[in-house]
């Protein structure tokens, strides 16, 4: 007996050092990093420690986006896409020319969650927390590109006053698009709407629309990134066709997927109804 | 009137002046550059030499299917040096001058700030266009490009040019130097030069520029390269005279 005992106690002792000093070094760097990041009350009072906002972001968000919003949550890597790094990617999901989400754009995708296929963050946040939240992730966004203006042209010159100019009118959307209804007599032409889609859609989605057109496609952070297959993958910003008409019109900012801005309305509506074509999705007949 | 009084008055007109003429440096500033005419301008000519191995040039392996990316064979202009060892795509500019000729206005329009999209590559690979002047983007090829610009000082875009368009204009709020990808053809890369003035040129194939019409004055030029980097070098130009200037700039 004591001689198994001693045998299983050295037999453990290895281990067990190992262990301690992994969970030595994990806390030393944890500590470190902690006093590496930045306290967002100096930077702003919208994105504050302690504010409703961050409270809430904490509660609900952190988990995936970080406790600073920088997409690196600790369940992030378990997601098949990324969350989203406030600070340092433009927002995707966007009803406007230029680029930026309106309030209501991020108020949709935090609130309906639609973004957010495994996590319905919408059914328990007031619509008072949802529009703190959109200001929140907004005001990191700016953070963000000031931070990067900063390093890139202070020593050229910028001063602090441009870079607050410049990142303010980054994170400030002209109006959203309307979308105009296709007129009573339009009707969706599938052989107009192939020759499009092959046109203007083909070699990224693939002709049959797989997603696989590209050979090594990547994000604006140059990390790689899938084109969505239109067959089988969620259309994350909403399939109806009012959103995909945004989507197709608006560009994906941050990704490659463009925006159709040199192309007629009706030219969108078909290339909106051959995409739910492919998706599988009903089409509208005569006399809808 | 008694002495006192105009005394007031005095300082209350100095004081006005003081006002409008901060006011008028500010606004002056917030200007940036001031066209006139020059008169008597001189000219800064020169080359920009390498200082390394002279690269190979490196064949672009075309991935995609289009006929009209394998018509002809392309290369990278990433860094482009001449068997003189010159290097080509290299911008030279004035720095900071405030006052100085007008931008050019081509009356010609295939004299526009333009860049084609043609046989799957961006031509030029540099194009240099004034600020808030319109930069016409082309697409010669008739297939799908899409015009993505990763720009920090102005909006980023990334627009799609299907096949059927053949033309549309872009235009820049800031001086930056822009650089534009094509996603679909991912060897496609160009750089917008977004000038607040006149005084910016391209090297040739011989590595050589010209700056003309120059005020007479002592400038910094600045020399950019998209690998090599930055540097610097003062010049001094004389009415009616050639300021020589050499750069060399050395393998990375
Ligand atoms: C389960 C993980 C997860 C949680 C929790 C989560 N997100 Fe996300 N979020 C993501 C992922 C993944 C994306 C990227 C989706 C994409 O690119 O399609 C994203 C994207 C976003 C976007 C970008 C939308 C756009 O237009 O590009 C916003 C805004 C956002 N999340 C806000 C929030 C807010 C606010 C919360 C908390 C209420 C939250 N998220 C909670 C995973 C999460
Ligand atoms: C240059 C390549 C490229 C082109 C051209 C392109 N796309 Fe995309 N598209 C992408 C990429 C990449 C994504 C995925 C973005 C992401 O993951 O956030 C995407 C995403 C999408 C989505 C998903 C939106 C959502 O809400 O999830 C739809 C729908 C779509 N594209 C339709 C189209 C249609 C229709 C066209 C032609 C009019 C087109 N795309 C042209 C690259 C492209
Ligand atoms: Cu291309």
């Amino acid at each position: 007996m004591k001689v198994k005992n001693t045998s299983v106690t050295r037999k453990l002792i290895l281990p067990l050092l190992l262990g301690a000093s992994v969970a030595v070094i994990l806390i030393v760097s944890a500590c470190q990093r902690q006093s590496q990041t930045v306290s967002l009350a100096e930077l702003s009072p919208i994105v504050a420690e302690g504010s409703r906002a961050y409270e809430l972001f904490q509660n609900h968000c952190a988990a995936c986006h970080g406790r600073q919003g920088r997409g690196d949550g600790s369940a992030a890597i378990a997601l098949n896409t990324v969350p989203r790094d406030f600070w340092n990617e433009p927002f995707r999901y966007i009803s406007t020319m230029d680029g930026v989400p309106t309030k209501e754009d991020l108020a949709f995708t935090i609130g309906s969650g639609r973004v957010h296929g495994e996590m319905p963050s919408g059914p328990w946040l007031s619509d008072e927390d949802i529009s703190a939240l959109s200001d929140f992730v907004l005001e990191l966004n700016r953070l963000g590109w000031a931070e990067r203006l900063r390093e890139e042209f202070a020593s050229e010159g910028m001063d602090e006053s441009e870079i607050q100019e410049i990142s303010q009118e980054r994170v400030t959307s002209e109006e959203p698009i309307t979308v105009p209804m296709p007129g009573p007599v339009f009707l969706p032409d599938m052989q107009r709407g192939r020759d499009l889609y092959l046109a203007s859609c083909g070699s990224c989605h693939g002709s049959n629309g797989r997603g696989d057109g590209l050979d090594m496609p990547l994000d604006d952070l140059g990390r790689p990134i899938s084109v969505r297959d239109l067959v089988s993958e969620p259309i994350q910003g909403g399939s109806d066709p009012v959103e995909l008409f945004k989507r197709l019109r608006c560009g994906m900012p941050g990704t490659p997927m463009p925006s159709q801005s040199l192309l007629s309305d009706d030219d969108i509506w078909q290339l909106v109804y051959y995409t739910r074509f492919l998706m599988g999705q009903p089409l509208p007949t005569a006399g809808r | 009137m008694n002495r006192q009084k105009i005394q007031i008055i005095l300082v209350f007109v100095a004081l006005l002046g003081l006002a409008a003429s901060t006011a008028f440096a500010q606004s002056a500033k917030k200007k940036g550059y001031q066209a006139q005419i020059v008169k008597n301008g001189g000219t800064i000519v020169g080359v920009v030499h390498y200082d390394g191995p002279t690269p190979t040039p490196q064949r672009v392996d075309v991935k995609t299917k289009e006929d009209i990316c394998h018509a002809d064979p392309i290369y990278s202009e990433e860094l482009v040096v001449s068997d003189d060892k010159e290097v080509q795509w290299a911008v030279v500019s004035i720095k900071g001058i405030r006052l100085g000729k007008p931008f050019a206005k081509p009356s010609e329009d295939k004299d526009k700030p333009t860049i084609d999209q043609i046989g799957c590559r961006f031509e030029p690979h540099i194009a240099v266009v004034g600020l808030g002047q319109p930069l016409k983007v082309l697409n010669s090829d008739g297939i799908l490009h899409n015009v993505h610009t990763y720009s920090k000082k102005n909006r980023p875009k990334n627009i799609a040019m299907p096949g059927v368009i053949k033309e549309t204009k872009l235009k820049f709020r800031r001086p930056e130097h822009i650089k534009v990808k094509c996603d679909i053809h991912p060897w496609m890369v160009a750089y917008i030069v977004v000038a607040e003035h006149p005084y910016y040129e391209v090297t040739d194939e011989k590595g050589a520029f010209e700056l003309n019409d120059v005020p007479p004055g002592t400038y910094t030029l600045s020399l950019w390269h998209e690998t090599l980097g930055q540097v610097t070098q003062q010049v001094t130009v004389k009415p009616g005279e050639e300021a020589r200037v050499e750069f060399t700039l050395s393998a990375k």
